[in-house]
């Protein structure tokens, strides 16, 4: 099964990553390679199977809705950024 | 092991300084040719271990595991210190919790050496995709050993460390056990906290122990499985002392198994390691698992799926390479850290998993694959209706070259052939190897039901005294 250069360009924006066109041509032809491997799947017959959701057989699994995290924590997980300023993310201009 | 080493810990035979210091001289002397280590935190285990000693010495009553030394695949968080995954974008990424395992072996007293290599986010099965460097076989430094928590087995090894811990979602603890030589094993989906793991495909990673025996794998199984209220999917297994003989016990060999593919030396020792066990007694009855040649077909839609929306998180910009000047909007920063970023397996799968999940393509490929995926675990749910375990070799293959498969994509995917269905099914699986005269190590898997995970344990300590 082939994956033309417009597909690839496609899947790559949904993905958000830019590679360079030598890249995207190789890349193109592994996963049409891995396509090929995986529609072996059509030889098997699914009709009347619940399909399995998760990896679990556990129901709904509910908590009580409280904070776990002190504000501490919080600007922690901030610092981890590489762009901040102590309190805020820095990103860039959005428009 | 750890057992002996406790008691000499105990009767001040060895100090926990001096067990710690002996290890970080086996990575010292050895590190340089294997490349298991990512870190080394020689400082901090060298305290901890003075610490260790010191309540020892006020008669404080202390784990099994106080002293110990130990590693950690590199996706596991611990406070303060770096978490890179192997790969490129959380090159500078610095933890800030302890994952629920971390946070229960320090409860425990053990030492934490250092953090191990690993193939880009788990992806791989050879620890060649790690963007630092490429791990090599204790056996033979030419060949991989295995992945992706090829670090950590490799480091059980060569003795460079008592145990460590890997993460296995289609087969990244048990098959570079069996490539290394060590024991590795898959708890039940569920039966170790997720928490501070880095997820790859949460419907299938699962963290478990590398060990130089079983006795080992139990206690460490014992100290970091349970229930934990921070991760909903995990589950609490129940203790089991059986089985106590093998006796009686009954053994389904699949017969999908045994076909194309499969090394006949490792063939050949995967029989003879059988027949040690029919003769104390087990009854070894073929089986089949029919839909076992549609296992990795069907893994290689689900995994990259998860993937896809777990690697989203890396947007460059809470985790980049490195920090840089900020240019252009923020789509250009997405394209670009996440194209510098990823290594090439990685983006592989981010396509695969964004193509199968695609609008028009859901359900031709990721409906139909949990449509199997159900399949799967049905068709282990009748077998273990008629048998107690069932067994496998875990790899196809002993280790490979490294680059024998680097450039051909499905046929790395190939040596998890025997893996994934255990991750498939959420099952317990456990690698042993199978020490005879052969120049490179071969695995032997066992596969228990869902949550049998202690009676698997228990069979595997038979086993492992026969092979």
């Amino acid at each position: 099964m082939d994956i033309d250069k417009k597909q690839i360009e496609h899947l790559l924006s949904l993905a958000r990553i830019q590679i360079s066109e030598k890249e995207e041509k190789k890349i193109g032809q592994d996963l049409s390679q891995i396509l090929d491997y995986i529609n072996q799947l059509n030889e098997v017959d699914t009709n009347n199977v619940e399909p399995m959701a998760g990896g679990s057989l556990l129901g709904n699994v509910s908590r009580e809705d409280q904070r776990n995290l002190s504000e501490n924590d919080s600007l922690k997980l901030i610092e981890a950024a590489p762009k901040n300023d102590g309190q805020y993310i820095i990103v860039p201009p959005i428009f | 092991m750890i057992t002996e080493i406790s008691k000499q810990l105990d009767q001040k035979e060895i100090s926990a300084r001096d067990l710690v210091q002996k290890y970080i001289n086996n990575i010292e002397s050895k590190d340089t040719d294997i490349q298991a280590y990512l870190s080394v935190f020689k400082e901090e285990a060298l305290n901890q271990a003075q610490e260790i000693d010191k309540r020892r010495n006020q008669k404080e009553s202390l784990s099994p595991l106080a002293g110990i030394p130990f590693a950690l695949k590199d996706n596991m968080l611990v406070s303060g210190f770096k978490a890179t995954a192997g790969s490129k974008i959380l090159e500078n990424y610095v933890s800030t919790y302890d994952a629920t395992v971390v946070s229960k072996l320090k409860k425990a007293g053990a030492i934490l050496l250092g953090k191990t290599n690993m193939d880009e986010f788990a992806m791989g099965s050879s620890t060649e995709n790690s963007a630092f460097f490429t791990t090599k076989n204790p056996h033979d430094l030419s060949r991989v050993p295995g992945g992706s928590s090829g670090g950590s087995a490799a480091s059980v090894a060569a003795e460079m460390s008592v145990f460590t811990l890997g993460s296995d979602t289609g087969g990244s603890v048990r098959q570079p056990a069996s490539f290394c030589g060590v024991v590795g094993f898959k708890p039940s989906y569920g039966a170790v906290s997720r928490y501070g793991l880095m997820s790859m495909a949460s419907s299938l990673d699962v963290i478990g122990p590398f060990c130089q025996n079983v006795e080992d794998v139990k206690l460490i199984f014992e100290t970091i499985s349970g229930k934990d209220d921070f991760d909903a999917t995990s589950i609490d297994v129940p203790h089991s002392d059986t089985p106590k003989s093998l006796k009686g016990l009954k053994i389904g060999i699949p017969k999908e198994y045994f076909v194309g593919g499969l090394d006949q030396e490792v063939e050949l020792a995967i029989h003879g390691a059988l027949e040690k066990i029919q003769k104390e007694g087990a009854d070894i009855v073929e089986i089949s698992l029919p839909q076992t040649k549609y296992a990795l077909p069907c893994y290689y839609i689900i995994m990259p799926a998860e993937v896809s929306s777990n690697l989203a998180r890396y947007d460059g910009i809470r985790y980049a390479p490195q920090e840089k000047e900020i240019k252009g909007e923020l789509w250009d920063l997405y394209l670009k850290n996440r194209g510098d970023g990823f290594g090439e397996e990685s983006r592989r799968r981010i396509l695969l998993g964004t193509y199968v999940l695609s609008t028009g393509y859901y359900d031709a490929y990721y409906l139909k694959a949990q449509k199997v995926r159900q399949l799967i675990r049905l068709d282990f749910k009748k077998a273990f209706e008629s048998v107690d375990f069932i067994i496998t070799p875990t790899a196809p293959t002993t280790a490979f070259k490294i680059g024998e498969k680097a450039t051909d994509p499905v046929s790395m995917y190939l040596s998890d052939i025997f893996t994934v269905s255990a991750n498939l099914a959420g099952l317990p699986a456990i690698s042993l190897p199978i020490r005879k005269e052969v120049k490179l190590p071969i695995g032997l898997q066992i596969i228990g039901s869902y949550a049998s995970d202690y009676s698997l344990l228990n069979m595997a300590e038979l086993t492992e005294k026969l092979i």
